[in-house]
């Protein structure tokens, strides 16, 4: 390493005491660090675990390093990673007092879009006008309704599904084969139909308005809104990030919380991700699906936000555990650039259609032994109690069984099916839909992140859950006698 | 991640294997230091996540004067004191990765809040040059910087850049050879 | 206010060095989360008396190293579009504490509010901060 400071002419003076504490650490130090000695002797100092782990293994001397630290500490009333902070800072500014001239006096950030974006009497409406284009107008309609229209209706009914059948029927004398690429539940004309024609839509319009939101510097404003709504649910404005991006891949959603800060925040953040916030295929659906009626839809989104609410309050109630402060730097608004969002899309979509193409292949041989096996009806009429209790027919179970691979892939199920439903049928299967288990992907996830014992209780929580709430639903909506 | 042991592998690994020399970008978020990334690498990026982690590194490889460079976007920065997962990875990145050159990119309106992170690491001893991005910005907000009198303060190459603008990029590419010939044998 | 044992300055309201008492508040005493000591509560009507007297002998007070700040009041408290600086942080949490050092927010700085519900935004130097009252608490500032 060409490090230019020669030790003798230090660009940094602390105060003597620290001085002195950090030649004699660095005097005991024998290991080889890529950093300087001095630097690992400041980093131990501030009580650093890394480091500190690190050089418990290394250093012979450690107990002895250990002391000095513990005598340095004990002469300031302040923690010493403050102290050092503050004397650097010090030093820094003595740099810059001939570096920086600054002509005039008030500098003036904030614009006004700037100002009506954090301000709750403007924010708040400008916040639901984004949801509103954003992700109802863009993803729901555009994405789920006009794309999804074009690919899936016109390319693959017309066009691509007709001649794999033929194909498949002409090339492969077994029937049990033939299902297993074509018809009905074929790995093409359903798992590769799906992924294409129905989600690829839905996913790439969501991801698109996300990097929109996310390079314009709009996130922490929508943080600094919601804040303290999160707060009741456990969570702070930081959630905001994994809470929107739920509404775009759960998995990707589950993932991202890690990032939070708190095991607390953790677990509370998956659970809602199970629970209660759909993924854009999902949600993609579902709009298509209901938006035919405005009061369907506000049904569907209120109860889902209600159960969203509380149990995000229950969870903050009964967990304990530590309440982390929020805070977050606010860039100024400025307008993206359109290479960079594109950028950010397409690696999105990329990771999303590399993480989910081979479950969707999966799910479909699954189902095709299920199929085969008989497996499938066993558990088909298993569930019809439970289909009945919710007021749907016994052919809804296997829109609940596809849920059970993949969200989407459910709800696109119950899209194939809508036309034999009444609307509070409807209704009632979105909303289950929506809260029921998450996919495999997110299940596999959640146990590899929050561990077995958290990622079953969820997943079960969540089962349990679902279905409750579908029947609670059912009962509230057919005794009033409403008709959708 | 396991730090403690990936650290403790690199302590052992012969340095004199042959290798593309490193420059790794690191600075606070909201700095432009991927715009400075985009700008120094070609069209052959590729961003992976941190071995273990969610946090993303982007590496590419850049042509400056006659070396080609493996060049290295981190995640933004505060301090080396870090607090947050993004950080931890930038700092191991830094301990084990040996780059040639550090380029510490720091935004010129907020100069005052970032040149610690530049003394940091100069003290850790790493080969580190500055480079003062967003210099129109702060012009425009009635700020001038004597670059060269902090030049001589910090004892290392310092260039004003406004990278969204392309400009200072050529300068900061000479200074990049100029000290890569000079201090890496 | 300053312990009296110790002589570390802390907020009244922080109430980290009670987290185990049973009592909790209303014990009529104030415990330093520096050292432990326990003070009793200050009267209201002696505290209103300390401070018209710390106000006139203000300028005797001189030569000592660490300044003392008497009408340093948490940043929460600052009105918006007021400015202040920044006099001493609350080095009680660790965790706080550190974030508030990441954006650059310590003794010398100057902060302006700009927006105080429904989360505190303020300016820092060139750069703007948002965070929540639990934060902001353990910033002391004083007006010019």
């Amino acid at each position: 390493m060409s490090g230019s400071m020669s030790p003798d002419s230090q660009l940094i003076q602390y105060d003597e005491t620290i001085e002195k504490a950090l030649n004699n650490i660095a005097k005991l130090l024998k290991a080889r660090y890529n950093f300087s000695k001095r630097m690992i002797a400041l980093l131990l100092l501030q009580e650093d675990d890394e480091i500190t782990k690190m050089a418990k293994i290394r250093e012979a001397d450690f107990p002895q390093i250990f002391s000095i630290i513990q005598q340095t500490k004990s002469k300031y009333k302040d923690p010493l990673r403050y102290v050092i902070t503050l004397q650097c800072r010090q030093r820094s500014d003595q740099i810059l007092a001939g570096v920086i001239t600054d002509s005039k006096k008030e500098t003036q950030l904030q614009s006004w879009l700037d100002q009506i974006s954090i301000n709750p009497f403007t924010g708040i409406p400008i916040l639901l006008l984004v949801l509103y284009f954003g992700l109802y107008k863009f993803v729901g309609q555009f994405g789920a309704g006009t794309l999804v229209d074009l690919i899936e209706g016109n390319l693959f009914e017309n066009y691509i599904n007709p001649w794999v059948n033929q194909v498949t029927a002409k090339l492969i004398p077994w029937p049990s084969i033939q299902t297993l690429i074509a018809f009905d539940y074929g790995i093409i004309t359903l798992g590769l139909r799906y992924a294409v024609a129905i989600i690829l839509p839905i996913v790439a319009t969501f991801f698109l308005a996300f990097s929109l939101l996310e390079d314009s510097g709009y996130l922490p404003r929508l943080a600094l809104l919601v804040d303290r709504l999160f707060k009741k649910i456990g969570l702070n404005g930081r959630a905001v990030i994994p809470i929107t991006l739920g509404f775009g891949c759960d998995t990707m959603a589950t993932l991202v919380s890690r990032t939070l800060e708190t095991k607390r925040e953790r677990v509370i953040a998956t659970l809602l991700l199970a629970l209660a916030i759909p993924c854009s295929a999902q949600l993609g659906v579902i709009m298509a699906l209901l938006s035919a009626n405005p009061a369907s839809l506000g049904i569907w989104a209120g109860f889902v936000i209600m159960i969203f609410l509380l149990v995000g309050y229950l969870a903050a109630q009964l967990m304990p555990g530590e309440k982390p402060a929020f805070y977050m730097e606010m860039p100024p608004l400025r307008l993206p650039k359109l290479s960079n969002i594109l950028e950010k899309t397409l690696s999105r979509v990329q990771w999303y259609f590399l993480e989910i193409i081979p479950f969707f292949i999966l799910a479909s041989v699954l189902i095709w032994i299920g199929k085969i096996t008989g497996l499938f009806d066993a558990i088909i009429n298993g569930a019809a109690p439970l289909m009945y209790a919710l007021g749907l027919p016994s052919e809804a179970a296997e829109v609940f069984l596809f849920g059970f691979f993949r969200r989407d892939y459910g709800a696109a199920g119950l899209y194939d099916l809508q036309d034999s439903l009444t609307g509070v049928q409807l209704v009632v299967a979105a909303a289950t839909l929506t809260l029921f288990v998450p996919c495999i992907a997110q299940f596999a996830i959640m146990v590899k992140e929050r561990g077995w014992k958290t990622g079953l209780a969820i997943a079960c929580f969540v089962f349990v859950i679902a279905f409750l709430c579908g029947i609670i639903l059912n009962l509230l909506l057919t005794s009033l006698g409403v008709t959708l | 991640m396991d730090t403690v042991t990936e650290l403790n592998k690199s302590a052992t690994k012969a340095p004199s294997t042959r290798r593309k020399k490193k420059l790794v970008l690191v600075g606070n978020p909201n700095v432009g230091k991927s715009v400075i990334f985009n700008l120094l690498t070609g069209t052959y990026v590729t961003v992976s996540n941190y071995p273990g982690t969610t946090v993303e590194v982007a590496r590419g490889t850049g042509k400056i004067g006659q070396e080609v460079y493996e060049v290295i976007d981190t995640p933004g920065m505060y301090s080396l004191f870090p607090i947050t997962e993004e950080e931890r990875v930038t700092r191991t990145l830094l301990l084990t990765e040996k780059p040639e050159l550090v380029l510490h990119v720091v935004d010129a309106k907020n100069l005052e809040r970032m040149l610690p992170l530049t003394l940091q690491l100069l003290e850790a001893g790493l080969p580190v040059i500055l480079a003062v991005n967003m210099m129109d910005e702060a012009e425009a907000i009635g700020r001038t910087i004597d670059l060269d009198a902090l030049a001589k303060a910090l004892k290392i190459p310092v260039v004003g850049t406004a990278a969204a603008e392309n400009r200072g990029i050529e300068q900061l590419k000479g200074m990049v050879s100029d000290y890569v010939r000079k201090h890496v044998a | 206010m300053k312990c009296s044992f110790c002589g570390y300055e802390f907020n009244e309201t922080n109430t980290a060095g009670c987290k185990s008492c049973p009592l909790q508040a209303n014990c009529g005493k104030i415990k330093c989360p520096h050292c432990g000591f326990e003070m009793p509560q200050e009267n209201l009507l002696w505290k209103w008396f300390r401070r018209r007297r710390r106000g006139a002998g203000a300028g005797r007070r001189h030569g000592q190293r660490k300044k003392v700040y008497t009408d340093a009041l948490p940043l929460s408290q600052l009105e918006a579009g007021k400015e202040a600086v920044v006099c001493y942080i609350d080095t009680g949490n660790k965790s706080t504490l550190n974030k508030i050092m990441a954006l650059g927010i310590l003794p010398g700085v100057r902060v302006t509010m700009i927006q105080k519900f429904p989360t505190f935004v303020f300016q820092v130097g060139n750069t703007r901060v948002t965070a929540d009252e639990q934060l902001v608490n353990t910033i002391m500032v004083q007006k010019d």
